[in-house]
Order: structure tokens, then sequence, then C-alpha cells
């Protein structure tokens, strides 16, 4: 093998190099670069500032992207080169908390009922929550009646679905189970990367406010969050808490209770779906927490919210992480996918088939049974 | 790594330098990119490194033992590799499948077979660079490619533009290039910068948004939405999956032409097709001569009976469709394209048997069977979109048929808008395309520069927040 390559050819004469797109020496590629990637900075400051802000609170990598991309930001602002970007974000509109809406699935096919709306929804207020300015805070809403009505296929049943990437798969899975009963109008609404701990990267709370204020309103709302929770936070005091420490478990109680105030005003009926047990011991025990928080919050609120436990349902009889589990026949079907924690296809499935009992249970009629 | 993200933002630039300023030094170079593309693969899963270091040997010591052998030796070397790359395939990739397929299809006889669960991760890229693995260690057997120095096999193999969703680049096209030296005065700049933004458009903003609007509402709950949406979320889903691919691999190819490295096209304006032959011959365009050259010519090709035509025809797509994925519903979109190109070819077949002449080539007819050509790609694409679930195919078929009417709102006009604008992209003539880039290959740096940086804000601004991961990494 030759130590070093052959010699270049001479330089390329002016005329062969104008019959086609001029090409540029690697020196002049670089100059490029530089200028395209400075100006890219400039002009999406924003974005690369968020980015570096959704790091983990209290990461080295947070502090040096922050410290990184802030004086960017300032300078871009400076010189208004922002605001390009920041029209068309205006253009677009803007999701709560975030440049970025939730991606949305609304089933359409059923007419908007013309039932009485069951719920009068809270209006939100937006202060700090945990000590993360911009999040929302949410006052309950007026009382309503406690039963839900018998769904018909001309007045159907509605119901939303919404959480963090779970909710992705779960509720596809339970839109297209309820699609077949004829008398569910389902809405998806979910965000990945999302959850309770970071209204800094997608304010649930304020999601879950515009919801509710919908005309009409859902009638019955699922979520599920979780997996991306069990991560530190910054509290009023300015300290950043983990998940064992007491106050973040008292300041997250207070978010999932305030959340399940908000969607179960009015009587409104709310199916809060717990994350899976994860293939990491570390991270199921973090998750554990969660779960346990979200079972002692739902007993607060008996007849409003139902919660379903799923470390039970796709765990093996001992409790413990598995992929698989055994179907109906016995045979044995990939719940998981191959990172160890999100649910597969039929882990969707198996999930929406017990958040369709609950709803059942809730709902009289459903599906003319 | 995937491509839209800082992190390949800052990795590139990176590679990019480092790889020009050891050009001049081959075996350098070679081992500089080595380790960057083993970074790049790394960073999914650092374990899945030992599976590309493991095939890479591997094949390099049967390609070897290949050239050196002769006779029935020669040929049982090549039997052995090819058992044991497609056997390592089907373990990663087919075994729950087929697990499934047999324990399902032996209950219904009364046996009641548990085979072991086994806790399978698909290794990202694994049907990309075992096919690649592949043709080097045919083409060594048919005396293509003599066998390469273990260096520059482990470069070729490993190269992270195309490591881990194409084009499927063969060895024979790929280990010369090790042996020039570019000329690092004439880098092909503008075609670079076409593909690499054209690309990140396609995938970061086309590809999201469609999917988003209006493919995976319907797909994920067909019976709740109108024929109209079924309809329009069919043709979003042929745009998507377009704009996703041939956008990766649009940037896989800009980013190996910045490096000096030529690959071949990979998609040439496939909904332009006039029939289904011609969609694969534009479609996916490596894999179609890798499923010409190592499966239908070795079955046969069209050297047979006709009906051994037909036949190769149709196993080659089938298994071409297994190929992208581990479940029936890949199956049926392989057989729809297996069975339309076997009609094809009866229907030519036909009229030279009766003495017919070939139709005239009028305009009418030349729209006709583009729309009719479209249209049976899209239904097979139902399918491919069904994941596995035969219930979201047929619920799909069922609203198309059965669910008219005009109620809608996620047939928006910006969806209606980018689909019709992706579709109509694909009929601009190329020279109009290439004058665009001769115009822009003029432009100062300065100016080259600034037009770049208002593509990335634009790219950011109308694309969502995080990138989903592409379409064909899975397969």
């Amino acid at each position: 093998m030759a130590a070093t390559a052959p010699p270049l050819p001479p330089r390329a004469g002016r005329e062969r190099r104008r019959r086609g797109p001029r090409r540029l020496a690697a020196g002049q590629v670089v100059i490029v670069g530089v200028i395209a990637y400075g100006l890219a900075a400039l002009f999406n400051s924003s974005t690369l500032l968020k980015m570096a802000e959704r790091q983990r609170l209290g990461s080295w990598q947070r502090s040096f992207y922050v410290d990184l991309t802030r004086p960017v930001h300032d300078l871009a602002h400076a010189l208004t080169l922002d605001r390009a970007h920041q029209s068309i974000d205006d253009y677009r509109g803007k999701g709560p908390g975030s440049s970025h809406p939730a991606v949305t699935s609304a089933a359409l096919v059923h007419p908007p009922s013309s039932a009485p709306a069951s719920s009068v929804p809270a209006a939100p207020t937006t202060t700090a929550v945990g000590g993360v300015a911009g999040a929302t805070t949410l006052a309950p809403a007026p009382s309503a009646p406690a039963t839900v009505r018998t769904p018909t296929s001309g007045a159907p049943l509605r119901l939303w679905i919404g959480g963090d990437s779970e909710a992705q798969g779960m509720g596809q899975a339970l839109e297209a189970l309820t699609s077949r009963l004829g008398d569910v109008d389902a809405t998806l609404e979910y965000k990945v990367s999302s959850g309770l701990s970071r209204p800094d990267y997608y304010d649930w709370p304020a999601k879950l406010a515009e919801v509710v204020a919908t005309k009409p309103p859902p009638e019955v709302m699922v979520v599920i969050f979780g997996g991306n929770d069990a991560q530190p936070l910054q509290l009023a005091d300015g300290k950043i808490y983990d998940v064992p420490d007491q106050q973040w478990q008292d300041e997250y109680r207070r978010r999932v209770g305030a959340a399940m105030d908000l969607m179960g005003a009015g009587g409104r009926k709310v199916i809060w779906v717990g994350p899976p047990n994860a293939k990491s011991a570390q991270f199921t025990g973090r998750l554990a927490v969660l779960s346990g928080i979200y079972a002692a919050e739902a007993a607060k609120r008996p007849g409003t919210v139902t919660f379903l436990d799923t470390r039970t349902l796709l765990s093996d009889p001992s409790g413990t992480y598995t992929a698989y589990l055994p179907d109906a026949n016995g045979n044995q079907i990939r719940m998981r996918a191959g990172d160890g924690f999100h649910l597969s296809i039929a882990g969707s499935n198996k999930t929406a088939r017990a958040v369709l009992d609950r709803l059942s249970a809730l709902v009289p009629g459903l599906g003319g049974h | 790594m995937l491509f839209p993200t800082i992190q390949f933002g800052i990795f590139f630039p990176i590679v990019f330098l480092g790889s020009w300023l050891l050009r001049p030094f081959p075996t350098r170079w070679k081992f500089f990119m080595l380790a960057a593309s083993y970074v790049f693969y790394g960073w999914w899963d650092w374990r899945f490194c030992f599976l590309l270091a493991g095939s890479t040997l591997f094949n390099q010591f049967f390609t070897a033992m290949i050239c050196m052998a002769r006779g029935a030796a020669k040929r049982g070397f090549l039997a052995l590799a090819v058992t044991a790359n497609l056997g390592v395939l089907a373990y990663f990739k087919y075994y729950d499948f087929f697990r499934t397929s047999v324990v399902n299809g032996l209950s219904r006889i009364g046996i009641h077979a548990s085979p072991p669960v086994l806790e399978i991760v698909l290794p990202v890229g694994i049907s990309f660079f075992t096919f690649q693995a592949l043709s080097y260690v045919i083409d060594a057997f048919r005396g293509k490619v003599q066998t390469a120095p273990l260096l520059d096999f482990a470069v070729y193999l490993s190269f992270f533009p195309h490591l881990v969703a194409g084009p499927i680049v063969r060895a024979a096209e790929f280990l010369p290039q090790l042996k020039e030296r570019p000329d690092p005065r004439r880098i092909d700049s503008s075609r670079a910068f076409r593909l690499i933004m054209g690309g990140l458009f396609k995938k970061v903003v086309v590809s999201s948004f469609l999917a988003a609007a209006i493919v995976d509402p319907v797909f994920a709950a067909p019976r709740s939405h109108s024929g109209l949406e079924a309809l329009f979320a069919v043709y979003g889903y042929a745009v998507q999956i377009y704009a996703d691919f041939s956008g990766y691999t649009d940037i896989a190819i800009g980013c190996a032409l910045l490096l000096g490295i030529v690959f071949p096209p990979n998609f040439d304006a496939p909904y332009t097709a006039r029939s289904l032959q011609d969609f694969w011959r534009r479609w996916h365009m490596t894999l179609s001569r890798f499923l010409r050259d190592y499966l239908y010519v070795p079955l046969g090709g069209n050297r047979g009976t006709r009906s051994a035509t037909y036949r190769n025809l149709m196993l080659t797509m089938i298994i071409g469709g297994l190929w992208h994925g581990a479940s029936w519903t890949f199956v049926v979109w392989g057989t729809i394209h297996g069975v339309g190109m076997a009609a094809e070819r009866w229907r030519l077949d036909r009229r030279e048997e009766l003495g017919l002449a070939p139709l005239p080539d009028t305009w009418g007819r030349r729209v006709l069977n583009t729309v009719v050509t479209f249209h049976v790609v899209c239904l097979a694409w139902i399918f491919f979109r069904a994941n596995g679930q035969f219930g979201i195919a047929f619920d799909m078929l069922h609203q198309l048929v059965t669910g008219w009417g005009l109620q809608t709102h996620l047939v928006n006009p910006l969806v209606l808008f980018t689909i019709a604008a992706m579709l109509a992209c694909q009929f601009v003539p190329e020279p109009t395309m290439h004058q665009l880039q001769i115009r822009f290959s003029l432009l100062p740096v300065v100016g080259q520069g600034v037009l770049l940086a208002g593509g990335f804000m634009l790219i950011d601004a109308l694309g969502p927040v995080g990138v989903a991961p592409f379409i064909y990494f899975q397969f």
C-alpha cells in the first residue's frame, strides 16, 4: 500500500470549468460552510437556545450549551436576524409553551355532537410552576353532571387521548378500537419527549386547559405520562431536585393532582395510564415513584380518575419487565420495542384494550352494549 | 447518529476537514474514515460495532478463500458465506416473524410448539451492510472484483454515508475510488449542496408534515375517516415515503460527494413511471439492481420459458418485499408488484405472440400509464404502511370503496398543495434543475454560504421539533 497518494492532475483549464457547474476547492467549501453555519446559527438562534435549555437540568451539557448559545441568541436578537424565523413561527402558530404544537390526530367522520357540554373548563392563568417560568397553573372548573351519557352514532362520545410518545401507539390503537364501535369520536394529541416535569419543553397543563376549553369539550380524557418525567426539577428555591428527593415528589404530586383536577372538573371522567416497567431496573425504580404518585392521586379522586397500572398489565407474573407476553392462545407475543421501554404494536393494542375495558365501565351503553 | 441533527452537523465538518487533510496519505485516511464511521454507527449502540466488525472479518476471509479456491471448493465457500450472511440477517430480522408464523401455523393443526423466545434488538442498517457484503462475496466469485486489502474492505462496508440506509453501493463501484486521489481543488460542491439541502427539506419538512397532518391520523383509525381522507392519506404516504427515503439517500450521496466519493443514484422521479418495471428502474435503484443481479438472474431471469420468467419476477418481488420487513403485509406489497410486473410482461408477450405492433406512444397513453402505475403503487403502499396489521390495510380499502363523502378537515389546502407540489416536482426536467445548480455554483462563496444559511433557517422553521427516525432505518 502506497504511503502517499499519486500526485494530482494539473489544474483544469478555465474553458473546461465553464461547461458544467463551478467546482470549489476544499478551502472554499470550508468558507461556504463557516458562513452557512454561522448565519444559520444566528437565524435559528431561538431553536438552538431552546434545545440547550431542554437538556437535563443540572447537567454540565445544559450549562455548556446554554452558555454557548445564549450569546448567539442575544447577538441575533440585537441584529434582528432572528426575525424571519420568528415570523414563520408566528405564522404557523405556537403550541403551549413551545413553538411546535403536539401532533394531532382527530377523527371526524362523525359530525360534531350537538349534545350539551358536560363541563365548563377552567381558565388557565400563566404563572410559575415549580420555578419554571411560562408554565401554567390551573384553577378548577365548576361542577357539572357526574355521569357520562350513553353515546349514539349521531351523538358519539367525545374521547380525547393525549400524552407522551407512549400515547402515540396506545392512542392509535385505542382510536382503531373505538372507531369500530361507531359511537366514539376520538381525538389523539401526543408530544414525543414530553411530560409534566418540563413545561419549558411542552406545557401540558396549558394544553390540557386548551383541550377542556374546546367547544364541545371531551367527555372522557385518557392520558399517559411518565416516561420522560423521572428527571430533575428546578423548584422555586432555585435548587435542583431529583426523583428520590421529597421536594421532587411533593412538587410532582402537586402537578399530577392539578392536571387531574383540571381534566376531571365538572364530572368529566379521566383514565390515567401509568408507564410500564422498563428493562433497566434503575429506570423501573424511578418510574415506580411516579406510578405510586399517580395511584395515590387517583385514589383521592374516586369516581373521577381511574388509574390503569400498566406495570401489572405488561410485566410477567412476578412483576418484572418482559418483552414477551402470551396472547389469548398462549403464543408469546412481543410487547415492547427494542429500546426496553416503549410499547410495540401488540403492547399498544393490549394497553388500549385495557383502557377500553375501563372506558366501557365508565360509559353506559358504549358500543351499543 | 441521524443526519438532520446537531450531532451530525458537528460531526460532519470535523470529518470533512480531517478527510481532506489526510487525503494525501491513503492509509491514514482509511483509518480515519474507519474510525469516523464506527463513531457514527456506535452512536446508536456501541455493541452494534462488533457486529459490523465481525461481518467485515468474516466476509473478507471468505472472499479471500473464494478467490484462492477452485471448482467445487470455490462454490462451497460461496455457499457458506451467503448462508452465513443470510443466517445472521434472518436471526436478527426474521426470527420473531418465523417463530410466530410457525407456532401459529402448528397450533391451527393442533400442535403446540414453543420455540425459545429471544429478545433480539435489530441492529440499525444490518440489511444494507449485509447486502453490500454479499455483493462483494458474490462479485469475487464471479471474478468481477479481487480480494481487496482488509482495510479497504472495512472502509467500504462501514463508510458512514451509506452505512445505515443505503444507497447499496457495490464493492466494484467503491473500492476503485480508494485507489484514486480525488482533487481537493475540484469538489462537486454545488451538486452536493443541492442534494443535502433538498434531502433535508424532503425529510424534515415534507415527510414530517404529511405524516402528522394526514397519514398517521388516518392510518391509525381508518374507519373514523372518510374515503376522501383515506384516499389522500394514501397519496400522502406515497409522497411521505418518497420524501423520507429519497431525502435520506440524497443527503448520503451529497455527504459522500463532499468527501470525494461518488455513489450511484438511488431515485429518479419514480412517480413519473409509466409501468411498474419503469417504477423499479426509478425507485430505490440500487436495491432493484441488487435484486436483479443477485436474485432474478440467478433464478433464471428471462432465459427460460415465459411462465418461468413470470415466476422469477414474482419470487424476486416477494423476497424484495420480505427484505423490507418481517411481516406478511410486506409480502403482500411485494406480491402486488410481482403480479403487476408479470402482468405487464405477459401483455407484451401476448401482443408479440399475436403479431401485433407495439402500441403507439401517444400523449394520452403516457398520461394514462403514469396514472395507472401510480395508483397500483399506491395500492401496494397501503399494505406497506399497514406494517403487519392487515386490519388496518383492509379498513383503508373499505373506506376507500365505501366511505365516500366530502366531509373532511384533514384534507386542507396545505396538504393538497404539498402532495401536488411534490408530485409535480418529479416532472421538472433534470436539465432545468441542472441549470439552477450551475447558477448557484457561479455565485461567490459568500453568496453560496448565505443561501445555504437561508435554507437551514427555512428547514428549521418549517420542520417539527426533533426529527423522527427515517422510515427505512427499520429495513
